[in-house]
């Protein structure tokens, strides 16, 4: 098990090595000067030129990506170009805020998700799977800005007015409270794809001989789905709530945007539109090594939902 | 049925806490806490890294100047109580006595120096360096703790009003030598606010500083919360989750206004768009084609579609709100027959087609649409062209643009600040000077305003180069910005400052 997470980890290197090499070119050829964007519109060409040179912009292209990969294997990431301050600890300023958002997220998308999919294979067909099926489908067609503010108006905004306090607050971050709305708004995008794999999984394991053997020895229907059936039906819906969970920890712009929360994904936007390039780097390389780990954290599950993968993993 | 009592159980539980933790909180507000929405976080502390109005709004209330803006654009005291002029190109200052940084050291004529020194120094390369680019640094000379004299490389008139600008700022030298690297996470200034806590990203919790030479502040807390998005922060303040917020957006301006609690300040901004030209690129090089634009556009329409409440048309070549405006420069007004004329004079009486280049920027895009429609009737055929902020900055900076748009903030009110830049030909390009314009005359009197001291000849010589840039139609006026901040009723004594940096020592709660 440990040389298989040790292998794992260590097939992880050449593929962030792409990763960085990849975004350091894409922000190489980016048109724009981020010594412009750090000096501002009135800067005097001479004092740009001297800021080209000390941030080693002028230097060739191979000569900077070189110095930024001896700087990682330093564990060096450089400064951020706009705050002075260095891109690791920008990145690990955001990174709780981000995480404690995904991971409210994903639970709200899998108890939403499991639950409507279980409903709708079981009663496949009647009016609940049919309604299980509509709200996925509505989860996922719903913009999160609009839901996003749709929620504010009334948890926030008619709540007050109404009650003289707010339920849930717009915008902030730090309490429980300040967590709700965001993530049942990115939670409720994420559950329609969960409610989707869950059903058609069900539907496949419902029909198996083994499920008809439970159901002949007496056992109640309780006991068929969610022992018999569940458990073997949940492998595509830990690999996809695996997936949801990566792409949850890039960090959500428009939510973070209209909640104003500090997290990985508006700190992104911000850094490319600054052409802030060595947190751009830092930010997608910190995505990949998270990517590459949800990946193997999935790996891992499946060994614990089914013994025979973990047989397997040497 | 056990199983879903106990559900239950559980979900009335949870809703009962996050119900009572919302009584509670609103119950337990410190009263004297004054919460202020910024657009964005600051990017650091230290006024010398940072050349973004999110940063120095916070920065102008820890930190001060030897001088600082009056909310009317005048200069008063700050850390300086008086300065003399001993020559035309000298300036004594004598400085507060007894005045405390928030780490408990004294003022004295050192910091002044080591700040500017630090702001200086092209080794630190702070962004704020061109800003006191005309002192001559290396013979800074102090006289004893409290006067300090400061000299300019060549005689500056305007050189109170860049001292009072954000970049120039004081500093506290022990402060910077404590921290190092880390200063700008650990700000040491002598302002009546000073850093209790700051959650990057998110908020900056700034404490009282009790010592404040000018007696301390009303409230006990100030925080600047980063909320980017403007109907989130409109929301906030309706719902009393800030008592401040700046940038008010159009479609929240009735709302606020409408609000019993609420009360919205309107405020000229000191930021001018306009519409530009390439002088060096064809048929912009000609005036007849660049008069003939001026007389097809229609200022108000474009004002009242555009703008409405925050922006009122431009009418010169300078925000209207800076001392040297000249009101009666930019006579053009929408005239169809007479753009025809100068068209068909030109020998474009056919029109021709163009490019507007524009960043993305929701205003900018409707801008661009507005005038695209407008120059139509002169049958000029105008396709839009959206570019990332660099993208575009880079490109008017090297010329490889026809029409632009773009705006400019001469944050110290001065002409010179206003003028200069962009209409210098040595700054032709990045400098600022991007429509490449050219013209002896003005540069000369631009050279003799940025020298003359007496405040009269300034202006008659700023209002000259006006008239020559109105004659030119070096490029289009627009909209003079006005902005948008909305104030709780509960808040006392807040007065907008046309720089953007309201300033809160005297601001209190009731």
């Amino acid at each position: 098990m440990f040389r298989y997470i040790a292998k794992r980890l260590i097939s992880m290197v050449p593929v962030l090595i792409g990763v960085t090499f990849v975004v350091f070119a894409i922000m190489y050829f980016t048109p724009g000067d981020p010594a412009t964007l750090l000096l501002g519109e009135e800067a005097p060409q001479a004092e740009v030129e001297r800021m080209r040179e000390r941030m080693g912009l002028n230097d060739p292209f191979l000569v900077q990506y070189g110095n930024f990969l001896l700087g990682l294997v330093q564990l060096d990431l450089g400064l951020s170009l706009t705050t002075g301050r260095p891109v690791f600890n920008e990145i690990m300023n955001r990174l709780p805020a981000t995480i404690r958002l995904a991971g409210a997220a994903i639970l709200v998308a899998i108890l939403i998700g499991v639950t409507a999919g279980i409903i709708a294979s079981t009663r496949q067909y009647t009016i609940y799977d049919g309604g299980a099926m509509f709200i996925a489908l509505l989860g996922v067609s719903m913009p999160n800005f609009w839901l996003g503010l749709m929620m504010i108006l009334v948890f926030s905004v008619f709540w007050n007015n109404t009650f003289g306090y707010v339920l849930f607050p717009s915008s902030g971050f730090g309490t429980l409270r300040h967590l709700v709305m965001p993530a049942i708004v990115l939670g409720t995008a994420h559950a329609a794809f969960i409610t989707r794999i869950t059903r058609s999984s069900m539907l496949e394991v419902l029909r198996q001989d083994y499920i008809r053997t439970a159901r002949s020895k007496g056992l109640s229907n309780r006991i068929v789905v969610y022992v018999h059936a569940l458990r073997n039906a949940l492998m595509p819906v830990v690999t996809m709530a695996g997936l949801r969970f990566g792409v949850l920890l890039g960090g959500s712009v428009v939510t973070e945007q209209i909640f104003a929360i500090p997290g990985m994904g508006r700190l992104l936007v911000e850094s490319v539109r600054s052409q802030n390039y060595t947190l751009v780097q830092g930010i997608i390389l910190t995505y990949a090594i998270i990517f590459s780990l949800v990946n193997l954290a999935v790996d891992l599950l499946y060994a614990a939902i089914d013994p025979r993968i973990k047989v397997q993993y040497k | 049925m056990k199983r879903s009592h106990l559900t239950i159980l559980t979900v009335l539980l949870i809703v009962g806490v996050i119900f009572a933790t919302g009584v509670f909180t609103i119950e337990a507000q410190n009263p004297k806490k004054l919460i202020v929405s910024n657009f964005a976080d600051a990017n650091s502390l230290d006024p010398q890294m940072v050349s973004d109005t999110a940063s120095f709004w916070i920065q102008n209330q820890i930190y001060e100047g030897l001088v600082r803006r009056t909310p009317d654009m005048g200069v008063q005291p700050a850390l300086a109580e008086d300065w003399k002029f001993i020559d035309d190109r000298t300036i004594e200052f004598y400085l507060r006595q007894g005045v405390k940084f928030h780490n408990g050291d004294e003022f004295t004529a050192e910091d002044v120096l080591f700040s500017y020194q630090r702001l200086l120094d092209p080794e630190f390369g702070s962004p704020g360096a061109s800003r006191l680019a005309m002192v001559d640094i290396d013979n800074v000379e102090i006289i004893d703790d409290y006067t300090i004299r400061i000299p300019t490389k060549e005689p500056f008139a305007a050189v109170l009003t860049y001292l009072a600008h954000s970049a120039s700022l004081i500093i506290s030298k022990s402060g910077v030598e404590e921290h190092g690297d880390a200063f700008g996470e650990n700000p040491v200034g002598t302002g009546p606010f000073k850093l209790n806590n700051w959650r990057q990203g998110d908020e900056v919790v700034l404490d009282r500083f009790d010592d404040y030479w000018g007696g301390p502040a009303e409230v006990d807390q100030l925080v600047f919360r980063a909320i980017p998005e403007g109907t989130s922060r409109t929301i906030e303040l309706e719902t009393g989750g800030v008592h401040v917020s700046r940038g008010i957006e159009r479609v929240d301006l009735d709302r606020v206004d409408n609000h019993p609690n609420l009360v919205l300040h309107l405020y000229e901004a000191l930021r001018i768009n306009y519409m530009g030209f390439n002088h060096e690129a064809e048929p912009f090089n000609d005036l007849r084609v660049r008069q003939a634009i001026a007389y097809a556009l229609d200022h108000n329409e474009i004002v009242q579609a555009v703008y409405g409440p925050l922006g009122g048309p431009a009418t010169g070549y300078i925000n209207s709100n800076i001392w040297a405006f000249n009101p009666d420069t930019y006579l053009y007004h929408r005239d169809l027959d007479r753009a025809r004329e100068l068209m068909a004079e030109a020998g474009y009486a056919d029109g021709f087609s163009t490019k507007i280049a524009i960043n993305d920027d929701a205003t900018r895009r409707s801008l661009a649409e507005v005038v695209s429609y407008q120059l139509e009737q002169l049958n000029i055929q105008t396709s839009i062209e959206v570019y990332e902020w660099g993208a575009y900055l880079d490109m008017t900076g090297r010329g490889d643009h026809e029409i632009y748009m773009l705006a400019w903030l001469a944050s110290t009110g001065d002409p010179h600040h206003a003028m200069h830049p962009l209409f210098h030909s040595s700054n032709k390009g990045s400098a600022g000077n991007r429509q490449f314009f050219d013209n002896p005359r003005v540069d000369e009197l631009l050279e003799k305003g940025m020298v003359e001291t007496d405040v009269d000849q300034r202006m008659a010589f700023y209002q000259e180069a006006q008239q020559i840039l109105s004659d030119e139609v070096v490029w289009i006026p627009l909209a003079d910005d006005r902005e948008a901040v909305g104030v709780h009723v509960s808040v006392t004594n807040f007065e907008p400052c046309p720089s953007g940096y309201h300033m809160f020592h005297k601001v209190g709660l009731e």
